[in-house]
C-alpha cells in the first residue's frame, strides 16, 4: 500500500533550463562583447600587427655594370661573395667558436675572440670570403655565426690597366679611376617591394619584384686592347727595371681614330688587392705632370714651320754646344756649329731649338701650345685629370721662351704630349683622345698645322730614327719609324734643377702611314738618363708587336713575293705530297709539301720553323728527313715556287 | 511547390554554394601559398645559378687573359713568332 498523504515533489526543471539558458546567453554575450572588442575596438591595431607579421618590405637591387675592353674581354665584374658575421650574445662558448672560425678563415682565434667582446650585438668576422670557406662554416653549424651575401668587384685581368680602372669600396661605390668617374653609369638601381612571409618568417615570392637583372648598372666598353695593353705593360716594366727608374708610364694611341689602346703604369697596381697605404693606384698618365724635354721640340718646330719662321733646310748656328740667353746658360750634349732645322731635331740641339723659339716669339708659340691642349684639361672622363703647367704668356721672357722651346719650364701630362703628337701624325689635324669605345661615333678633328708642315715634321722625326739621330734604337727593319727622344732634368724641390731626370720616347709606326702612336716615360732612371737609350728599345718592341699583330710587319715581304710571282706559277701543277708519314721519333720528309702542310705538322710538335726563300712549296729542310726531331725546336725550311 | 518551400530551397542552395565557394577560396589560397613557396625556391636556385655563372665567367676570363695565356704558352715552350715565321694566308 502506498503512502498517499505525502507532499508532491516540486518540478525545478523549468528553472534549471531557464538558468542554463541564461548562462548560455551570458556566455554568448561575453563572446559577442569580446568579438566587438577585438574586431571593432582593437581591430585597426591588430590589423596593423598582423600586417607587420605577414608582410615585409624587401629591397631588390641589381649588380654593378661590367667593364670590357674593345674586343669584349672582361676587365671588371661584380660577383656575389659570402661574408661571415657573428651575434656574440647568441654564443655561449666564444673561444671554441673563435678557434673553429680561425682555422677556416686563417685568422688568429685570439683576435676573433677579442672582437666578440661582451655587449656587442653584431660583429663582422671576415668579409668577402671564398665559397669553400663559406661551405666549411656552414658545415660547422656554429651557434650565432651567420653568412651574408655581398657583391664583390673582381678584375680577372689582374693588374692590367689597374690604375686606369681604379677600384670600389666595400659598399661597391667607385672611389678611384674609371670606377669613380663612371660610377653613376655603372651603379645598379634598387627598388623596395612588399612581400608576404609565413609564420616562420620565410619570405614568399612576389610577382612585383620582377626581373633582378633589370636593376643592373650599365656596362662600359673601353677603347683599350688587352693584347696591346699587355705588350705595353711588359715593355714598360722591362724599361723601368733596366733603367732602375722610380716609376714609368706608357700610352698607345690608334692614330686614325684617337682611340687609346694601352694605358700603362709601372709599378703595377692590382685592384683585386688594394693596399691604401702604398698609393700605387695613382693614375699618373692623367695626373702627373712632368717637363717633357726634347719631345717638345718637334711641336715647337711645327709651329715655327706653320708660321713660316723657318724651313727644314734653314740653318742655325749652335754655338759649339754652349750659349747664354740673358745670363742663363743653354747647353747641348755635343758641340755643333751650323745645323739645319731637321738636324736640330735629329741631334736634339737645345741651342738650335731655343733660337728657333726666340725667332717664333712667345705669343705665337703660346697660341699653338694652347691649340694643342697644353695648359688645360683634355676632358677625358677621369678623376683628377691635371691641366699641366703653362705660365701665362705675359710672364714669358726670353729665358722662359728659350726653355719652353726645348721642353723645360712647362709641365705636361702624358695625355697632352700624346695628343700633340697625334696631331702631327694625323696630318696636322688634332683629334680628341678617346677612352670609351663608340664605334659609330664620327671622329671630329680640328686642323692646327697644314698637311705639308705635319709631313715635314714627320720626315724630321723619321730622320731621328733612320739617320744618325738620337732614336736609332727604335729602328725596325723594313718599316719607317718616326720618333723623338726626351731627356729632361727634373726640377728640384729646393729650386733649380737637380740630378734626377725624366727619360722618354715618342714614336709613330709606320711613319709613312701612321697607325700607332707610342709614348713611354721612365721617371728618375739611375742607370743613365737618355730616353734614346733607356726607353727607345722598348718602344721599338711595342711597335714590333703592334705591327706584327696587325699584319703590317710581314706585309712588305708578302707583297714583294706576290709581285714577283707570275700567275702561271699558281696554275702550274704542284706535286703535293698527299700523305706525309709522321714518325714520332724522326723528322718527316717535308720536301715537296706545301707550306701549310709543313706548318701543320711542325706546329703540332711545337715547332715554329724559320722560312726562307719564295714560293709555296718546301724545297729543302733542316733537320733533314730521318734525323731526330730537334730538341731545341729549331727548324729551317727553304721554299720554292716549282714542284719538288 | 509552395512559396515557402521555394524560399527554403533557395536558402539551402545559397548555403551550399557559400560553403563550396568558401572551400574553393581556401583551396586557392593554399595553392597560392604553395606556389609562392615553390617560386621562391626556384628564384633562389636561379639566383644561385646566376651567381655561379658570374663566378665561372670571371674564372673563364682570367684563364683567357692575355697574361695568363702568355705565361702558359711560355711554359709549354711557345714564344712569339719572329718576322720570318709569319705567313699571312689570303683567300
Amino acid at each position: 500500500m502506498t503512502k498517499t498523504g505525502s507532499k508532491p515533489s516540486k518540478d525545478r526543471s523549468r528553472g534549471k533550463i531557464i538558468f542554463a539558458g541564461f548562462l548560455f546567453a551570458l556566455a554568448l554575450m561575453g563572446l559577442w562583447a569580446r568579438a566587438y572588442f577585438v574586431q571593432v575596438v582593437k581591430g585597426p591595431e591588430y590589423a596593423k600587427m598582423a600586417n607587420r607579421q605577414y608582410w615585409a618590405s624587401e629591397t631588390v637591387s641589381g649588380k654593378r655594370g661590367e667593364i670590357f675592353d674593345r674586343n669584349g674581354l672582361l676587365l671588371a665584374k661584380s660577383i656575389s661573395t659570402p661574408s661571415v658575421y657573428v651575434r656574440p650574445n647568441e654564443i655561449k662558448d666564444r673561444w671554441t667558436v673563435s678557434q673553429r672560425l680561425g682555422a677556416i678563415l686563417g685568422l688568429n682565434p685570439k683576435n676573433i675572440a677579442a672582437e666578440m667582446g661582451p655587449g656587442k650585438r653584431f660583429v663582422w668576422i671576415a668579409r668577402k670570403i671564398s665559397d669553400a670557406q663559406a661551405q666549411a662554416i656552414t658545415a660547422e653549424t656554429l651557434p650565432g655565426v651567420y653568412l651574408e651575401t655581398e657583391n664583390s668587384r673582381q678584375y680577372p685581368q689582374g693588374h692590367m690597366a689597374g690604375q686606369l680602372l681604379g677600384f670600389v669600396n666595400m659598399d661597391g661605390k667607385g672611389i678611384e679611376g674609371l670606377e669613380k668617374s663612371f660610377n653613376d653609369q655603372l651603379m645598379p638601381s634598387s627598388s623596395k617591394f612588399t612581400v608576404q612571409r609565413d609564420a616562420a618568417g620565410k619570405r614568399l615570392s612576389s610577382p612585383e619584384s620582377g626581373d633582378r637583372s633589370s636593376f643592373n648598372g650599365q656596362d662600359l666598353r673601353l677603347t683599350l686592347d688587352s693584347q696591346v695593353q699587355l705588350a705595353t705593360e711588359e715593355a714598360l716594366a722591362r724599361s723601368v727595371i733596366r733603367a732602375r727608374g722610380k716609376s714609368g708610364m706608357a700610352l698607345v694611341v690608334e692614330v686614325p681614330t684617337g682611340d687609346i689602346l694601352a694605358w700603362g703604369h709601372y709599378p703595377f697596381f692590382n685592384p683585386n688587392a688594394v693596399k691604401k697605404i702604398r698609393g700605387e693606384w695613382k693614375n699618373r698618365v692623367a695626373v702627373d705632370i712632368f717637363e717633357p724635354g726634347s719631345t717638345m721640340k718637334p711641336i715647337m718646330v711645327a709651329a715655327a714651320l706653320q708660321e713660316k719662321v723657318c724651313r727644314p733646310s734653314t740653318e742655325y748656328y749652335c754655338e759649339n754646344g754652349k750659349w747664354s740667353v740673358k745670363g742663363r746658360r743653354v747647353k747641348d750634349t755635343h758641340k755643333y756649329e751650323n745645323l739645319t732645322v731637321s738636324k736640330i731635331i735629329r741631334y736634339s740641339s737645345n741651342i738650335g731649338a731655343a733660337k728657333i723659339g726666340l725667332e717664333l716669339g712667345a705669343a705665337k708659340l703660346n697660341r699653338y701650345l694652347q691649340e694643342l691642349g697644353f695648359g688645360r684639361r683634355l676632358g677625358l672622363p677621369l678623376p683628377g685629370e691635371s691641366a699641366g703647367l703653362l705660365n701665362p704668356v705675359r710672364q714669358w721672357k726670353d729665358v722662359e721662351l728659350a726653355n719652353i722651346s726645348f721642353g723645360q719650364g712647362l709641365g705636361v701630362t702624358m695625355l697632352q704630349l700624346a695628343e700633340a703628337y697625334l696631331c702631327i701624325a694625323n696630318e696636322g689635324v688634332r683629334l680628341p683622345l678617346r677612352l670609351v669605345h663608340e664605334p659609330g661615333k664620327p671622329v671630329q678633328g680640328k686642323r692646327v698645322f697644314d698637311p705639308d708642315v705635319a709631313a715635314q715634321v714627320m720626315a724630321m722625326l723619321e730622320e731621328v730614327v733612320r739617320e744618325d739621330g738620337t732614336g736609332t734604337q727604335a729602328r725596325i727593319e723594313g718599316v719607317r719609324v718616326a720618333g723623338k727622344t726626351g731627356t729632361a732634368q727634373k726640377a728640384s724641390p729646393t729650386g733649380g734643377y737637380g740630378g734626377e731626370y725624366v727619360a722618354s720616347f715618342v714614336a709613330v709606326f709606320p711613319a709613312d702611314k701612321p697607325r700607332y702612336l707610342v709614348c713611354m716615360m721612365v721617371d728618375e732612371p739611375q742607370a743613365g738618363h737618355y730616353g734614346g737609350v733607356l726607353v727607345a728599345p722598348e718602344v721599338r718592341n711595342v711597335g714590333v708587336q703592334l705591327l706584327t699583330s696587325s699584319g703590317m710587319l710581314a706585309e712588305p715581304v708578302e707583297k714583294m713575293r706576290m709581285a714577283k710571282v707570275s700567275p702561271e706559277r699558281f696554275s702550274a701543277p704542284v706535286q703535293r705530297q698527299e700523305n706525309i708519314s709522321v714518325d714520332p721519333q724522326v723528322m718527316p720528309d717535308l720536301q715537296g709539301a706545301t707550306v701549310r702542310q709543313a706548318l701543320e705538322i711542325l706546329v703540332a710538335r711545337g715547332i715554329v720553323p724559320k722560312v726562307s726563300g719564295q714560293g709555296v712549296v718546301i724545297e729543302k729542310q733542316k733537320p733533314l728527313p730521318g734525323e731526330k726531331w730537334p730538341a731545341d725546336k729549331k727548324c729551317q725550311l727553304w721554299l720554292t715556287g716549282q714542284p719538288g | 511547390m509552395s512559396g515557402d518551400g521555394k524560399g527554403y530551397l533557395s536558402i539551402g542552395a545559397m548555403f551550399v554554394a557559400t560553403i563550396i565557394l568558401g572551400l574553393g577560396l581556401v583551396w586557392v589560397n593554399i595553392e597560392r601559398v604553395d606556389l609562392a613557396y615553390e617560386l621562391k625556391t626556384l628564384e633562389r636556385e636561379l639566383q644561385e645559378k646566376q651567381d655561379q655563372n658570374s663566378k665561372l665567367q670571371v674564372e673563364r676570363h682570367y684563364l683567357l687573359a692575355p697574361a695568363t695565356l702568355r705565361a702558359r704558352a711560355e711554359k709549354a715552350g711557345l714564344r712569339p713568332p719572329g718576322r720570318d715565321q709569319i705567313r699571312i694566308l689570303q683567300d
